[in-house]
Order: structure tokens, then C-alpha cells, then sequence
């Protein structure tokens, strides 16, 4: 697409050069056609003076009598006066010295008519046709009433006057338009290029801004009005792009170390036992090489999960299940953990609780959730597990102590690979239950959200759909010992 | 030598500090970055291998109240950070030496053979004593050729005593550079590792090649 500067030079110019060409020939048209009705009028006034010549006499018919003095201006000369008078039948009854041996053809008309012709003496002119009565003396008015026969007058001149002023007018337009041209040229260019320069800066500021220089801001005061929303957006949208790529990079670093980690330690745990075999202790060795085998296991699994849930390509079977079975089966693996033991867990869960829903992928939803329960209350802390149908659906919620999340964390919990501390020293969690989660509430269209409901509390919870299967009401919830799941 | 080994990670903690022992490094080993200023202030490391991102305190606040106080221990950073800002700011931090996980075991002790010898001024890999060639990479001491027969302890003091060569070594000195914060030796143990290094190193006839200053310490002529 070719350039707006461009453009709109090019189309201006069109736009001055075509409104002036189109004045101009209006103008010239005007004019022509107002100085040719001048001339006409002229041909036939003289015409007229010419038709008056011409007299009807009740006894001796048609009569022309023209003097040396009339006649003077129809002699041949450098620009000379053709006419010619016919009587209705056709004869000539008189015509101009200028015809010398030529003559017109005879035309009848309608009163009066103007056309173009070709003069006897080569040239280009116009000639008047004028059908009239001639003159009839006071005297012999009574005498000719009603036998006056009409004559036929053709009158012709090269317009010479008129061609010349023609010519002289369209020079000057010609020229006007070429000056005009280049003056249109040169203002539009300029003015163009003014009025675009805002628009250059805007594209320069753009064009310098890489990933090193997000944190860019377009000065908007120094914008024109059209011009600001622009800057507004790009603004706003450089600000998306910087936290993107923050999280990006922070997505990289965090992957990097996690996995550089594990790395580094099989790495050096093989090289020491190569090193020096006689020493290692190749069972131990071995424990640990699985143990970092493991959590690179689960790491990689499940950023290949979040990735499948990303692309929208996690398979899921839906089925109906107990969401209580699910509970029951997930807290089997917690309930071993000793720090269990330090916290207080409540549970509000019915007596059964069917959801429609992928059961794997839900079992493995609640695992991490309960598994960050367990992990990150603090010690004499209280863990609360309930579970409410209604017509809405089955509603779960999971609310566990924690002293170190503040509301300013909570955008950054489902975010992969975020941790509290810096540090990233746990290799129980790496970062990815939450995110995990969320993928998978994401993919199975369950409204997923985790809250600070009070100080010191956070809540994780999970919305499921109403299944087909009439479910009991909150009325019959009962408390469930853990023991008697 | 005396190394400190600040990583969280106990399986770095472990290969790597049975790869330093093993190497004849005094090795102290911790978890946690408070825990790491601590050792690294109290004690008079020749080379500290310290991982940035740590519990209690990270590393790099750690190296930089290490310098704050006057520590010119020297630093190798040992992280999974990786990129050109990382290694700039690790080393403008105070830093010798920057290793970026994972790391080829070798590389790493070459690299803390290297601060080790900067430690004392030294550049070249081999130190000559008379007719005596001491190889730290190869932990080896021989005399015309032939190797003599050291034991770990024995060679770590060889060495430590070739480093300081010229000068009056004390007896805590080289405790402190010889044994860990594990080893508990005993009150006699230096003189001991003296005496047997004596009778393997000297030559048949002359003076010993360490001279004993009597209340003061020993000193490799």
C-alpha cells in the first residue's frame, strides 16, 4: 500500500488540478458561449439592417434598393461580411459585393437560426439564417396588407474577434493551470508533509522501540487530537507487551532453574561416581539420581499438561462420578504426610456430591490443591474442606492458614513457576500446582478461583455444572470424620 | 585448602562436596544463606563456592555483607542463572568466578584449583620446591621423577606449606586450612602430619626441609 504522504499528495494535487481544469473550462465555456450570443446578435441586427433594404411595394413587388454607402461594409476585405436575400421561392433577390462569384445555397427556416459554416472565401464562420418580411411604406401598408411575400436572409463573418479573445482566454487558463500545478505541488507537498510530521515522529518512536526498550512511553501532550488515542493504545498495549515479556522472561529463568538444577545434580552425582568408583556409594547414588529423575518427571508432566490444556488439545472423558470418592481417594496420599498431623482439618461434605466431569483430570485438580493446603499452612494452622450442591451446581471449596500470601500475590499464584520465595529452595512444589489447576478448570469449564476471603486465609475454589442426576441439598450435608470417608 | 560450599540443593551439597574432599579440599558445607555468612565471616575459607538463589539470604546479599565486613575470601558463584546480566551483576558484585549449572565436574575444580592459587599469588599450576614437584591438579609430589608416597592430609599440608613458602605458618593456620569443621584433630595432629611429612620429603643428608619455630609455627625453606 502505498504511503498516506503519498496519498494524500497525490490526491490533493488531482483533487486542485481537476476543480480547476473543471472551473476553468466552465469559465471558458461561458464565456465562448456568452461572447457567441453577443456575436449573433450583432450578425443579426445586421440582419436585420440588411432584411430593411429590402422593400415590398403593393405594384412592383419586391424591390432592393441599396446604396454605395449601405453596402460599404459587405465589400470584400481582409475580414469581410457575406448576406444573401432570397424570396420564399427561392430566387436571389439581393447579395453582398463580398460573395463576388459564389454564392449560399438556399435553406428556408423558421424564423431565425444560426450555424457554422465554411465561408466562400475558405475561412471558418457563422452565418445567421433570418426569415422576414421586408419594409412596406406607410402609404402602401393598407394596399399590401396580407400579400407581403416573406424573404430569406443568410448573414456570415468569420468570428475573427471572437476566436481571438477565445484563444487569449484559454491561453491564460493553460498558463493559470500550469502555475497553478506547480504552486499546488509545492503547498500541498508542504502542507502534507506538516501535517504528517507527527505521524513520522509517532512511526520513528515505534520503530526505535525493541525488546529492550518496552518500558517506552509515547509523550501525548506533544500529540495532535487524532493522533493521542493512537498513542493512548500503544501505550496500553506497550504495558501488556512489557508484562508479557516479563512473565516470559520470568517463565524462562524460572524453567532454567528448575530444570539447570536437577541437571547440575545428576550431572555431578554420575561424574563423582565415575570419578572415583571405588569410593561412591552406588545405592545411595542411585536413590538420589531416581529422586532428581522424579521431580523432573513430574515437572516435565505437567508443563506438558498446561501446554496440551494451552493448545486446547487435552483429551478429556467425561463421565459422572462422586466428587466426595474424589476427595476421599486424594486425601489417602496427604493424610500420610507427618506435617499433617500439626493442623487442624475440618470437612463439610455430603453424602455424595455427582459431578459430570473428566474424573482423572478433576482428581488430579484436587491432589495439588489439597497438597498446597497441607503444604503451606503453618504449623497448628487449619485446613477446611467443604463441599455444597445446589441448582447451580456442586460448589467446592478449600480454605487453608497462611501467614505469607498477601492480595498483592494472588495474580501471581496461577501464574508457572511463581513462588513466594525467591529462592525456589523446595523441591516438593515447583510452582505449577495452581497453574495447573486453573489449565484444567479452563479446559473442563469449570469456574476456577482462589481468594484472601480474611487475613491469613486462603481460599481455592471450584464451581461444577448441574449434572442430570438429582443431587441431595445442602439440608442433608453432614460433617464426615476423615476416618469414616 | 579450605572451601565453603553454600548450596541448597543436598544433592549438590553432596557431589560436589565428596568431589572437593576428594580433591583434598577442607570442605564446610551449608544450606542456607545466614547460615553461609556465618561460616564464611568466622572462618578463613581460601575459596568459597556460593549459589545465588539460597534460603535465609541470597546469595549475592550474602557475598556482597562478606565484602562489606572485609572479606576478601575468594568468591565462585554456582547457579542456574545463566544470562549476561546475571554474570555481569554476580561478578561486579564481588565475585572471582562465575560457573553456570550444569557444570562439568572437572571445570569446577579447576576453577577452584585456580582461585585457590590466587589465593597465595601463585600462577603456575606446578610448585617447585629444590628438587621436589608438586602437582595440585594431580595431587602428586615428586622428587627427580619419582613420585613420593603422600597421604591426603599429608600432601594438603605439603601444599598449603609450598603456598606459604618463605613465611612462618601457624599450627591454627593450618588447621584451619587443612581440616573441616567436621574433622576434629587432635591437639597433636599437626605435629604428627609434620613429623611423617618430614621423614618423606627430606633429602637423606642436610636440614629439614620445614623448619620448626619453636611457640610460633613451621616454615617451608
Amino acid at each position: 500500500m502505498p504511503s498516506i504522504r503519498r496519498r494524500l499528495t497525490v490526491r490533493l494535487l488531482a483533487t486542485v488540478l481537476v476543480l480547476f481544469i473543471a472551473s476553468s473550462l466552465l469559465l471558458y465555456t461561458y464565456v465562448r458561449a456568452r461572447l457567441t450570443r453577443e456575436y449573433d446578435a450583432t450578425l443579426a441586427a445586421r440582419a436585420r439592417a440588411v432584411a430593411s433594404l429590402i422593400q415590398f411595394d403593393p405594384k412592383d413587388g419586391l424591390e432592393y434598393g441599396a446604396t454605395d454607402q449601405d453596402l460599404a461594409e459587405y465589400r470584400p476585405d481582409e475580414n469581410p461580411i457575406f448576406f444573401q436575400v432570397w424570396r420564399d421561392d427561392g430566387t436571389t433577390i439581393a447579395r453582398s459585393p463580398s460573395l463576388e462569384n459564389h454564392a449560399f445555397t438556399f435553406t428556408p427556416v423558421y424564423y431565425q437560426t444560426v450555424q457554422a459554416l465554411t465561408l466562400p472565401n475558405g475561412r471558418s464562420g457563422r452565418v445567421l439564417w433570418l426569415q422576414t418580411l421586408p419594409r412596406v411604406e406607410e402609404e402602401n401598408r393598407t394596399a399590401a396588407a396580407g400579400k407581403v411575400p416573406p424573404i430569406t436572409l443568410a448573414i456570415a463573418q468569420e468570428p475573427r474577434e471572437l476566436n481571438s479573445t477565445l484563444q487569449v482566454l484559454a491561453s491564460a487558463l493553460a498558463i493559470a493551470a500550469l502555475l497553478l500545478s506547480a504552486g499546488a505541488a509545492l503547498v500541498v507537498t508542504l502542507t502534507v508533509r506538516r501535517s504528517l510530521a507527527p505521524l513520522d515522529r509517532l512511526a520513528r518512536q515505534a520503530d526505535s522501540i525493541g525488546p529492550d526498550s518496552l518500558d517506552y512511553q509515547f509523550p501525548l501532550s506533544d500529540l495532535p487530537a487524532e493522533l493521542r488515542p493512537i498513542a493512548s493504545r500503544l501505550n496500553a498495549l506497550l504495558d501488556r507487551l512489557r508484562e508479557a515479556f516479563t512473565r516470559e522472561r520470568r517463565f524462562t529463568a524460572d524453567v532454567a532453574h528448575e530444570l539447570r538444577t536437577p541437571v547440575a545434580e545428576l550431572r555431578s552425582l554420575a561424574e563423582v561416581a565415575l570419578k572415583w568408583p571405588d569410593d561412591a556409594d552406588h545405592l545411595a547414588n542411585y536413590r538420589e539420581i531416581l529422586g532428581t529423575a522424579r521431580q523432573m518427571e513430574a515437572l516435565i508432566t505437567r508443563l506438558l499438561s498446561i501446554a496440551r490444556c494451552d493448545a486446547g488439545k487435552q483429551s478429556i472423558k467425561r463421565q459422572t462420578f462422586d466428587l466426595c470418592d474424589i476427595i476421599r481417594e486424594s486425601w489417602k496420599s496427604h493424610e500420610k504426610i507427618p506435617l499433617t498431623l500439626t493442623h487442624t482439618i475440618a470437612w463439610d461434605i455430603p453424602s455424595t456430591a455427582p459431578i459430570q466431569s473428566d474424573r482423572a483430570m478433576v482428581l488430579a485438580m484436587i491432589d495439588n490443591l489439597l497438597s498446597n493446603a497441607v503444604t503451606y499452612t503453618p504449623p497448628l494452622g487449619k485446613i477446611r474442606v467443604s463441599i455444597s450442591n445446589k441448582p447451580t451446581g456442586v460448589h467446592l471449596s478449600i480454605t487453608n492458614s497462611c501467614h505469607d500470601i498477601s492480595p498483592h500475590d494472588l495474580p501471581h499464584l496461577l501464574e508457572p513457576f511463581w513462588r513466594k520465595d525467591p529462592s525456589r529452595s523446595s523441591r516438593d512444589h515447583c510452582g505449577l500446582g495452581l497453574t495447573l489447576v486453573a489449565a484444567y478448570a479452563k479446559s473442563l469449564d469449570l469456574n476456577f478461583k482462589i481468594d484472601l476471603p480474611e487475613p491469613h486465609t486462603f481460599l481455592a475454589s471450584v464451581q461444577f455444572p448441574p449434572t442430570p442426576i438429582p443431587a441431595p441439598t445442602d439440608t442433608n450435608a453432614q460433617n464426615l470424620p476423615l476416618p469414616a470417608c | 585448602m579450605r572451601v565453603l560450599l553454600v548450596e541448597d540443593s543436598p544433592r549438590l551439597q553432596n557431589s560436589v562436596g565428596v568431589a572437593l574432599r576428594k580433591s583434598g579440599y577442607a570442605v564446610d558445607v551449608s544450606g542456607d544463606g545466614s547460615e553461609g555468612l556465618y561460616l564464611a565471616t568466622s572462618n578463613d575459607y581460601d575459596v568459597i563456592v556460593l549459589d545465588i538463589m539460597l534460603p535465609g539470604l541470597d546469595g549475592l546479599s550474602l557475598l556482597a555483607r562478606l565484602r562489606q565486613k572485609g572479606k576478601s575470601t575468594h568468591v565462585l558463584l554456582l547457579t542456574a542463572k545463566d544470562t549476561v546480566e546475571d554474570r555481569v551483576t554476580g561478578l561486579r558484585a564481588g565475585a572471582d568466578d562465575y560457573l553456570v549449572k550444569p557444570f562439568a565436574l572437572d571445570e569446577l575444580l579447576a576453577r577452584v584449583e585456580a582461585l585457590a592459587r590466587r589465593s597465595y599469588g601463585v600462577k603456575d599450576p606446578l610448585i617447585r620446591i629444590g628438587d621436589i614437584e608438586i602437582d595440585p591438579a594431580q595431587r602428586t609430589a615428586r622428587r627427580e621423577g619419582i613420585a613420593i608416597d603422600l597421604r591426603p592430609q599429608e600432601f594438603s599440608l605439603l601444599h598449603y606449606l609450598a603456598l606459604r613458602r618463605g613465611t612462618v605458618v601457624t599450627r591454627n593456620e593450618i588447621e584451619s586450612h587443612i581440616y573441616d569443621e567436621l574433622a576434629e584433630p587432635m591437639s597433636n595432629v599437626v605435629e604428627s602430619a609434620v613429623y611423617r611429612l618430614r621423614k618423606k620429603i627430606d633429602p637423606p643428608s642436610g636440614p629439614s626441609l620445614i623448619e620448626t619455630r619453636r611457640g610460633v609455627g613451621y616454615l617451608l625453606r
